[in-house]
């Protein structure tokens, strides 16, 4: 069968982007993002100074974290071996911008959606070869079947020594390098600067040049995200948050290690923002509410009274509606929310979650309906037993999400379910403590733990995001 | 390929919850192996499928027409695909038929759409209001344009003046044409951009065998020995690169000459960061070597070569033998050791030796190049190609396999339908008598000859050229395009904006790359190849039955195509008592006036072999070179010197010049390094004193016609300036920080980039970002920043930005998606013009001196001084007036070249002169 790949012969690559604009001439990618692009690094010192260049893009990986991920079937590996993508399924959720090792994807500003390179499948459909093979001058990209052991690239990676980048990354990439070296493929052997020998390197530009129409132009950075933050500030609007730009800025003040990045494409800066840390919290709440307090009644700690009942109910369908938006407003298509749900890839936890969340949202309502018709109560010790596991999954399952968006530390932490089931049960026991016994000590001591957990959760989301991936 | 889809999503779509979309037809993959190109023969019905509608399968037509790029001189074969439905170009792929391409671009060819659908393009000719420069301008018809104009130049003819109708140009992109209607004209009025550009090396070239530019064989060389940086920019970047790799996959050695680490050089085998100015050190101890070790060409050397009137002149003595041609060879180049190299060079010497030795051993694969680069940086840079040619000649490696040939084998010449007389006068404007060995006009000094009194302009053309930015000293042509006196009538041809055309009487716009016709044919490659640009949406309408009898019925707005433009001006400048139309009549039709159709369709019918091979198909020549838009004439081209010799005064390789010691520089009589250069070390030891080299170019920029590509300006859009971090150390600056760069007549600020990459004492700014305008002015925000001009008094000019590049809402949804602020800045204006004294180049490397900008002083600031510009000027000019020496009364070398020659009598300075 057909298996698509690419080989990047850096013994010829002479950096000339020829490959950045023809792709832009064929897909019409817009300003400020790209489905490939040149890398530049200088290493060694004068007169043993050397640079080099590399061209990054879509791996069109034998294992794409991407396709898993997207709970849409948006991003879908195909039988040849290309990894290709349907705007019209996108909802704009961003995982697989989380999933990608090879930072290869982006939201179109145009529609809204993700988008990367696909391989020219349109091209391929009438068998020729992508845009960027044919432009190359020194012919340093070849396409081809590398399943075919006499297609030109098969022969290549036969009779060369080839790489890959982040090979640990377990995506089985379809990418190979002839001449690659580690400072190139490795994005952390260099810092990512404010500044490039031709460019500004607007932190970003990507994710953030939908909001392009509403700047305004006073502002004068060449940070990207903290030029619309401030913008957006400017303009009494809602800040993005002012805690990612200053990490984005500390990140900026680091100190570079000796390879120097000398040019790269605008960076696409963090791409779950506020929404993403403040529903995990808000879920947290909903769900850890009524997990403890479920717990707390079968080992006869509380007695459940109606007031109890509706305060957990209240307290759950609250803040699952807060969640429900959090999560809407978070998409670059909250237009499409429903697709989640109605066009499912089950491999992804986004789709499985929201399953859970609608699972438990309707134990609760049931709840209410079962006080609001004052029906038999134990009723509602026979819901708890779906609604147990349900409320834990809910607050736990952003961990196995996050376990799939394979490019962030988030994959290799074990621990991150038991960290967030944690997390649910002393947030669910703060909230239930304050119902249960509202005096002050309670009171100050639950909003303690509910701060530390909004803060720590804020950390989790952010933090590995700093990372670039490229 | 089948899509998992869900018994949810069915339902969900059919209970039109969501948009029904997961039938849609699915992508069946390539059924054949993968292609690059379409067949030409579906060239007109070609189908693909709508990228941004994809997985959607949304067919659209397409016509394919050939062109050629007009990016940079190369002209690269482009392939327009012509939308059929809308009748517009879609996009540009390369041209697969064209032999100097094949098929491939660089990133400027596919980026030729962001300049047709520019949203700031001019569409319409325009006559300025108000005072010149003062952006105030109304849009005129085509007729009122041409009346005006050819009104302008019958009055300037009839006076009888022979230098006062001026065509100035940049970059031609076609052969011959405009000639042509210079001399139909009877003017001398060409002037060019060659004096900023190629003159140091054409001149050392010349010397040797009149040719003035190498043809490297890269693809077979053995050895590639570049001190130019043609892996990333310069014509002919993108076939040079090509065959430059494909030399390298073969086993060849890159070695490459360069004080700052090029792409290029950060490609080489061999990176040489040799001081500027100092390569001729370099390649004469290499010719040492190669005498020492006995590994240079005999054959060549004894037959080819005149070594004979060396003996004769300078060793009457010795016997006339290649014994002892070889042996007076070895003592006069016995001061050049590698020691002495490294010294000049300030490199080690363990690398004079290393690389020596790899040249040495190269024998007749040596293909060796330098247009530009240290040639026309230094003071004396003509000694550089002339020493690295004598590489070539002692390993015979002239015009060998893999060797480097004379550019002229492999240029084709076209034949014109009409050959008007050559001109009747001489033009002291462009070829003053001081400058007698100039490759060529002395188009740099043009304003400051004016400004002397030198002579004056009624009508001049600019044509992509704009040396108010390209220019050193852009204040002097500010001054001078705003004197009335001086430039009676100036008329841009552009089809942007740009800073000369700010200063125009009437600005004129002219297609780009696929909206016009021009003939091309250059020395990419040891073949000779002719291309064919033309108006693709022409073709298009041809192809579709449709008759058009002017390009610009199917170009944007009413943008013309200087080849129409030049006919129809010279047929209303002649009122039919002139003998200028006789020169635009019709070759096939009786006294009628010629078509640009029937003007190619004659010059294809002469090409050799072309019109057998379009017979062939059945077709006529020129509908071969529409279908195909290149042909070509010869694969390859070797060792012509054996048929034809050489043409020179001796008939062989001038190793001994007799032209240099007639000409006064008898001490330049052999090749040898005997000027240092006006940035050598000895020169520059004031405190803080530095090297500025300023000339060099970036992968995805042209000088000044590339600011309206978007995709180039997001690539590239500031120049910092590069600083060895020892220098930024002793300086006190860090990256990013500002410094001030004083040049002998003014100062500018830019950003520091802090590199290893950069030979220390040397510092270095690209020349290919720094773009403005005015307030008032209009075109390429992707790249030029605001700025405001203020003259100081005293002859003081100041330049300052107010705004960087800024957002800006247009039907192109991406202008407002500019994602960068700064616009670099325009450091040329601030450098003095340094004319050199033999090859007439100007002398691009500029002695600074670097310190913190002062209080007050920001970045992107410039200021000049202009009575220091003068005087600089003045300095220079005295040097080449002190050795003026005319031979006979020539005024320059009769064998040598001079664009529009005029007529024999005129080459010679009469009495009164």
């Amino acid at each position: 069968m057909t298996n698509y790949g690419f080989v990047i012969d850096n013994r010829t690559c002479i950096g000339c982007h020829a490959c950045t604009v023809a792709c832009k001439s064929e897909h019409d990618v817009p300003i400020g993002v790209n489905r490939t692009h040149v890398k530049y690094i200088e290493t060694g010192t004068y007169p043993n100074t050397s640079r080099e260049f590399s061209v990054h893009r879509c791996n069109h990986c034998e294992d794409a974290p991407c396709t898993v991920i997207c709970p849409t079937n948006a991003l879908f590996k195909r039988d040849d071996g290309i990894v290709d993508f349907d705007s019209d399924r996108c909802i704009g959720c961003k995982s697989c911008m989380q999933a990608c090792p090879y930072d290869a994807l982006y939201i179109d500003p145009n529609t809204s959606t993700a988008a990367k390179c696909n391989y020219c499948a349109h091209r391929i459909e009438h068998s020729y070869e992508p845009a960027c093979v044919i432009v190359c001058p020194t012919e340093s990209i070849t396409s081809g079947d590398l399943d075919d052991p006499n297609s030109k690239i098969s022969q290549l990676i036969l009779t060369q020594e080839t790489t890959v980048r982040k090979p640990e990354s377990g995506a089985t990439p379809n990418l190979f390098y002839i001449k690659g070296s580690e400072v190139m493929l490795d994005p952390a052997a260099t810092e990512r600067t404010n500044s490039g020998v031709w460019t500004e390197q607007a932190f970003g530009v990507g994710h953030f040049a939908k909001y392009a129409d509403s700047r305004l132009s006073e502002a004068d950075t060449p940070s990207m995200i903290v030029q619309l933050a401030l913008e957006k500030k400017a303009k009494a609007a809602a800040p993005r948050d002012q805690a990612i730009i200053r990490d984005v800025m500390a990140k900026l003040g680091d100190e570079s290690p000796k390879a120097k990045r000398v040019y790269d494409a605008p960076s696409k800066g963090v791409l779950w923002g506020w929404e993403v840390s403040a529903y995990i919290w808000t879920k947290g709440i909903a769900s850890g509410t009524y997990l403890m307090a479920m717990l707390a009644m079968f080992a006869g700690i509380i007695e459940m009274t109606d007031t109890i009942w509706w305060s957990i109910i209240v307290i759950g369908l609250g803040f699952l509606g807060i969640t429900g938006l959090l999560l809407v407003k978070d998409l670059d298509r909250p237009d499409r929310f429903l697709y989640v749900m109605l066009r499912p890839n089950w491999s992804s936890w986004l789709v499985k979650g929201a399953y859970i969340l609608t699972g438990f949202g309707g134990v609760l309502s049931a709840s209410a309906v079962i006080l609001l018709f004052d029906l038999d109560r134990s009723l509602l010790t026979y819901l708890a037993i779906a609604g147990i596991p349900l409320s834990a999954l809910t607050g736990v399952y952003t961990a196995w999400l996050f376990q799939q968006a394979k490019a962030r530390s988030w994959a290799q932490d074990n621990l991150l379910p038991l960290k967030f089931l944690i997390e649910t049960v002393l947030i669910g026991s703060a909230v239930l403590a304050i119902i249960v016994l509202p005096q002050p000590l309670v009171l100050l001591v639950s909003a303690i733990v509910l701060g530390a957990a909004f803060v720590h959760g804020k950390e989790v989301v952010q933090k590995p995001q700093l990372v670039a991936l490229s | 390929m089948v899509l998992r889809r869900s018994i949810i999503e069915r339902l969900a779509e059919t209970m039109h919850l969501i948009p029904k979309i997961s039938e849609r037809e699915m992508a069946t993959g390539a059924e054949l192996p993968l292609r690059n190109y379409p067949d030409p023969s579906n060239w007109h019905d070609h189908i693909e499928l709508d990228a941004n509608e994809w997985p959607k399968k949304v067919e659209r037509n397409y016509s394919l027409v050939p062109t050629t790029c007009f990016n940079c001189e190369s002209a690269c074969g482009l392939l327009a695909y012509v939308d059929k439905d809308s009748g517009q170009v879609a996009k540009f792929e390369g041209n697969p038929h064209h032999p100097g391409s094949r098929g491939r671009n660089c990133a400027k060819g596919p980026a030729t759409i962001n300049q047709i659908q520019d949203t700031e393009r001019i569409l319409n000719p325009l006559r300025r209001k108000g005072a010149r420069g003062s952006g105030d301008w109304e849009e005129i018809s085509w007729e009122e344009a041409l009346d005006e104009i050819s009104s302008k130049i019958r009055a300037s003819l009839k006076t009888g003046a022979k230098d006062r109708v001026v065509y100035h140009v940049g970059r031609p992109g076609h052969e011959g044409y405009a000639n042509r209607v210079l001399k139909a004209w009877g003017v001398d009025g060409h002037n060019s951009h060659t004096n900023i550009c190629s003159a140091g090396a054409r001149t050392g070239y010349a010397l040797w065998h009149k040719h003035d530019r190498p043809s490297p064989d890269h693809a077979n060389a053995k050895v590639i020995l570049l001190t130019s940086s043609h892996l990333e920019t310069g014509h002919y970047f993108n076939p040079h690169a090509q065959r430059i790799l494909e030399g390298m996959m073969d086993g060849a050695k890159l070695i490459v000459i360069d004080p700052r680490l090029s792409n290029t050089a950060a490609m080489a085998d061999h990176w040489v960061p040799t001081w500027p100015g100092s390569e001729p050190a370099l390649f004469l101890a290499w010719a040492k070597m190669i005498l020492d070790k006995g590994t240079y060409d005999r054959d060549f050397l004894e037959n080819w070569v005149n070594w004979e009137m060396w003996l004769e002149a300078d060793h009457p003595d010795e016997p006339r033998t290649f014994e002892s041609f070889i042996e007076l060879m070895k003592s006069e180049y016995a001061e050049y050791t590698p020691e002495f190299a490294a010294e000049e060079c300030k490199i080690p010497v363990e690398q004079v030796i290393e690389v020596g030795e790899i040249v040495a051993e190269a024998g007749t694969a040596l293909s060796a190049h330098v247009w530009r680069s240290a040639a026309i940086g230094n003071l004396g840079g003509w000694q550089v190609s002339r020493t690295l040619h004598f590489l070539n000649v002692l390993t015979g490696s002239v015009g060998t396999v893999g060797g480097t040939a004379p550019n002229s084998w492999a240029k084709y010449k076209p034949t014109l339908f009409d050959e008007p007389p050559d001109p009747d006068g001489w033009n002291e404007l462009h070829f003053p008598p001081e400058y007698t060995l100039a490759h060529f006009e002395m188009s740099h000094i043009l304003p400051h000859m004016v400004k002397e009194g030198r002579g004056q302009m009624d009508v001049y053309f600019t044509r992509v050229f704009n040396p108010v930015w390209t220019f050193p000293d852009g204040f002097a042509w500010m001054e001078m395009l705003q004197n009335e006196d001086s430039i009676g009538c100036h008329i841009a041809l552009t089809p942007t904006w740009n800073e000369t055309a700010f200063l125009a009487d009437y600005v004129l716009p002219m297609g780009h790359a696929s909206e016009r016709h021009d003939i091309n044919s250059y020395a990419t490659q040891a073949g000779k190849w002719v291309a064919f640009r033309q108006p693709v949406l022409r073709e298009f309408a041809r192809r579709e039955g449709k008759e058009v009898e002017f390009t610009h019925e199917v170009n944007p707005g009413s943008v013309w195509e200087e080849d129409e433009f030049w006919i129809e001006l010279s047929w209303r400048i002649d009122d039919g008592t002139m003998g200028i139309r006789e020169h635009f009549m019709s070759p096939y039709r009786e006294g009628e006036k010629i078509t640009v159709d029937e003007y190619y369709q004659f010059t294809f019918e002469h090409v050799p072999g072309l019109p057998e091979a379009a017979e062939k198909e059945g077709l006529t020549a020129l509908d071969y070179m529409r279908k195909h838009g290149a042909f070509l004439i010869e694969p390859s081209v070797y060792n012509v010197h054996e048929k034809e010799g050489w043409p020179t005064p001796s008939g062989k390789q001038e190793f001994y010049s007799k032209t240099m010691i007639e000409f006064g520089y008898p001490e330049h009589s052999i090749p040898h390094y005997r000027i240092n250069s006006h940035v050598h070390p000895s020169k520059l030891q004031e405190d803080n004193a530095y090297c500025l080299l300023p000339n060099f170019r970036l992968p995805q920029h042209i000088h000044s016609r590339s600011a309206n590509a978007k995709w180039l300006t997001e690539i590239a859009h500031k120049n910092p300036i590069w600083i060895h971090p020892k220098d930024a150390a002793k300086l006190g600056v860090s990256e990013g920080e500002l410094l001030k760069i004083k040049t002998e007549i003014g100062w500018f600020v830019d950003k520091v980039w802090v590199t290893e990459s950069i030979k220390p004492g040397v510092v270095a700014c690209s020349h290919h970002i720094g773009r403005w305008r005015r307030k008032q002015d209009r075109g390429n925000r992707f790249l030029s920043n605001t700025v405001e001009i203020k003259d100081l008094g005293d002859g003081k000019m100041r330049m300052r930005t107010i705004e960087g590049i800024r957002p800006w809402k247009s039907k192109d949804r991406d202008t407002n998606r500019i994602w960068w602020r700064d616009g670099g800045v325009h450091q040329n204006i601030t450098h003095a013009v340094q004319p050199d004294p033999i090859s007439g180049a100007h002398c691009w490397l500029q002695k600074v001196w670097l310190s913190k900008p002062d209080d007050g002083e920001e970045y992107g600031d410039v200021e000049v001084d202009m009575k220091k510009s003068m005087a600089h000027y003045k300095k220079w000019n005295d040097w080449a007036k002190e050795r003026e020496t005319h031979p006979r009364g020539e005024r320059r070398p009769l064998w040598m070249k001079r664009p529009l020659g005029p007529r024999p009598e005129h080459w010679f300075i009469t009495e009164e002169e």
